[in-house]
């Protein structure tokens, strides 16, 4: 009896988190964050600077660091520094970053990263004031996803031939130390969420330093406005998503998709922020986490089949689509407007462009 | 009667602390002045090549250039540059056959870092010197959490200090040297507070960088530079920039104190503290040059100095004194102003100019996209 009400209980527990709203709990968990890595500093918290999200240490209340301004500091070394025992410490800060990344895998981006929430709250904005937004074509999608690629590279390289000279070339100006930090609209912005204008400079110090902060502030304009238009606008671009995903594999947090149950409906590439087609197209991959996934689980959510998707940390499943909780969540209902509302219907207001 | 005895009694007071400070005026200060012995970053000409700057905070640092060499096993000593190091009881880690429970055995030391001993009040012409083997000082290095570290005085052609700063915040290094001056027991406080950050091993403790450490066990009179509110370890005084400065004794604040600053550049001010034993000062822009050729990395240095005669009878090492004097100096770098190098006007003018050319472009965008409404009648009758 008691295994039976065990097994009772674990089913009532598991048909509960199935059927509930998580966005909702993301949106919560969205404002916590944000509050944790802007304010957190101010009540003494510490939490690692080698964070997989923008926790930027130019926020004076951040209680933490984001990985790309330690690694471009530790690769804004000469070859004799990086390959003597000081250089273990760049793999120390990458072990570092993998511990925290393991536990999320790319949910830091879709529940905890600051820069990520706010493009959510200006996504919410432009709902309320009723603007329309728009979604990039498939051309567009499959040529501007590769720039998160280049900008990794570029935030590796650029420190590195700051102290190196390659192929004979001279070396780059000191005043592009940091590349990425430089341009980055997280510490133009969140800063200004501590009443902080500081960042808002052009440096005449030198050429590059005009050119960088110059570019800085242009990229910080551009995130602003792209997030009232696009969906997670900035994601798109993200190096910190680009190098998540070459570690993706290895997180305890996955998604899985099982292809025989996908009738290609289309709801959850209609409801990702991001737009990724492949999520619905895609019936042969398992792994369904893709480079510019975010694991916000909207997808999850949205499909109406019984475990065609699902959430899983290791081999447990903690989240499942199914049938009963699509309807809870979005209402059994044909109207077109309350379809709208929930991202399922293209509507006219929803363009390729 | 009564009143005549108060007044005989303010008048000997008055007389007394008069005394003090003409003592202080006419006889101390002159040779104080000469004396006036301090801890300097930069380095003598001589040892130009060999001094490296290190950390964003540009701390002087013995230039290594070699790495040690992995001991071989059953080798007496270690064949490297470091051979003289190993040799040192401080440096002990660098030999394997020395310690074998060292884990560091082998790879770069840590970097040694420098203070030189420099004796007058120009920064530019204050002589490098060394102490006599018959001079009463004390060296002490206190690490951020409090504690005492190592530190020990080099004395080769010139004299300095070398440590090493393993964590991460200020460090509070002393040179204390008492001296006999008659009737005066002079004590000399070199202070420097050295602030150890890279940005290497991550931010996140930067907060911590705000406290200030002081220590009534080691030096009863001793200034502090109070922090500013947005302070953290990228901070740097900066030539315009509002400092606070507060004369403790005892541990407590000492007001009236007298307070010199010079810096490199000649620029000098003396002030009092006021009864909070605060004293600020706007270090004025004393340089200025077009962007093009302004280097925002050079650091110039200032000294400031502060005196205070106490009159107390004391005994040290079997002679009495009326009095003491305390001579502190401390000195530390500053920066050009970032309002020399950078414009928020500019950075907002190309904010705004992004903004409002990206929404005219997303509006016209969206509007040349529309298409006007078109009815297409079919007439089926014609079929």
């Amino acid at each position: 009896m008691n295994l039976i009400n065990k097994n009772m209980q674990k089913i009532k527990i598991k048909k509960y988190i199935n059927n509930s709203n998580v966005s909702r709990f993301r949106f919560w968990i969205q404002l916590l964050s944000f509050f944790l890595f802007v304010y957190g500093g101010y009540f003494f918290i510490e939490i690692g600077s080698r964070l997989p999200i923008f926790s930027c240490p130019y926020v004076e209340g951040s209680p933490g660091g984001c990985y790309l301004i330690g690694v471009q500091h530790e690769l804004h070394s000469t070859w004799a520094t990086i390959f003597s025992p000081r250089g273990i410490s760049i793999l120390k800060s990458l072990g570092i970053f993998l511990i925290f990344f393991l536990f999320l895998n790319k949910a830091w981006c879709g529940f905890v990263c600051p820069l990520g929430t706010l493009q959510d709250w200006i996504t919410r904005l432009r709902k309320m004031l009723g603007f329309s937004f728009v979604r990039y074509g498939e051309m567009s999608f499959k040529r501007l996803k590769s720039i998160k690629y280049i900008l990794l590279f570029l935030l590796i390289l650029i420190p590195l031939a700051i102290k190196n000279s390659f192929f004979g070339l001279p070396f780059l100006p000191e005043g592009m130390h940091t590349p990425f930090c430089q341009i980055c609209p997280a510490r133009i912005i969140l800063p200004l969420f501590t009443g902080d204008t500081s960042q808002i400079f052009v440096d005449f110090t030198d050429p590059a330093t005009i050119a960088m902060t110059s570019l800085g502030l242009i990229i910080a304009a551009l995130f602003l406005v792209g997030s009232f238009v696009k969906k997670r606008f900035f994601c798109f671009f993200c190096p910190m998503s680009a190098l998540q995903f070459l570690f993706s594999k290895i997180g305890i947090l996955r998604m899985v998709k099982d292809g025989d149950k996908c009738t290609r409906c289309g709801n959850c590439s209609r409801v990702c922020d991001i737009g990724i087609t492949e999520i619905a197209d895609d019936v042969l991959s398992k792994n369904i986490v893709k480079d510019d996934c975010m694991m916000c689980f909207k997808c999850v959510e949205a499909c109406p089949e019984e475990d065609a998707l699902k959430v899983k940390v290791v081999n447990f499943d903690i989240f499942s689509a199914t049938e009963e909780g699509f309807f809870k969540r979005y209402g059994e209902t044909d109207d077109p407007e309350h379809l709208e509302k929930h991202g399922l219907l293209n509507s006219n207001k929803e363009k390729d462009e | 009667m009564l009143f005549l005895k108060k007044l005989k009694k303010i008048e000997k007071s008055v007389l007394t602390y008069l005394s003090g400070f003409l003592i202080s005026l006419f006889l101390i200060q002159p040779v104080i002045a000469q004396e006036t012995i301090w801890l300097s970053n930069t380095p003598p000409k001589s040892m130009d090549k060999e001094v490296k700057a290190n950390g964003m905070h540009r701390l002087s640092t013995l230039e290594t250039k070699k790495r040690s060499a992995r001991p071989k096993s059953g080798s007496k000593k270690v064949k490297s540059e470091y051979g003289k190091a190993a040799k040192d009881s401080t440096n002990k880690r660098y030999t394997k056959n020395e310690d074998k429970k060292s884990k560091r055995s082998y790879g770069p030391p840590p970097k040694k870092y420098i203070q030189w001993l420099r004796k007058g009040s120009s920064i530019t012409d204050a002589e490098y010197i060394c102490l006599n083997d018959s001079t009463n000082y004390q060296l002490t290095l206190m690490s951020p959490e409090g504690k005492k570290e190592g530190i020990e005085l080099v004395k080769n052609k010139t004299c300095y200090a070398k440590f090493e700063l393993n964590e991460e915040g200020y460090y509070n290094a002393y040179l204390i040297i008492k001296k006999d001056l008659g009737d005066t027991l002079h004590i000399n406080i070199a202070k420097a507070e050295l602030l150890n950050h890279s940005c290497r091993n991550g931010h996140h403790k930067k907060l911590e960088a705000r406290p200030v450490n002081y220590y009534p066990e080691i030096t009863d009179f001793e200034i502090i530079r109070e922090r500013n509110p947005h302070e953290d370890y990228h901070y740097f005084t900066s030539s315009g920039n509002m400092e606070t400065y507060k004369a403790i004794f005892e541990g407590k604040p000492l007001a009236g104190v007298k307070v010199r600053i010079n810096t490199e550049k000649g620029w000098s001010k003396t002030q009092y503290t006021n009864e909070n034993g605060e004293l600020s000062t706007e270090y004025i822009q004393d340089y200025f040059s077009s962007w093009q050729e302004l280097n925002t990395r050079e650091i110039y240095y200032y000294m400031l100095e502060a005196d205070y005669t106490l009159k107390k009878d004391i005994n040290y090492k079997g002679k009495g004194y009326g009095y003491i004097h305390y001579s502190l100096t401390m000195s530390d770098g500053y920066r050009p102003a970032r309002t020399m190098y950078s414009s928020m006007v500019w950075g907002l003018v190309v904010f705004l100019i992004t903004m409002v050319v990206s929404v005219a472009g997303i509006f016209i965008y969206k509007e040349r996209r529309k298409r006007p409404y078109k009815e297409i009648k079919f007439n089926e009758s014609n079929k």
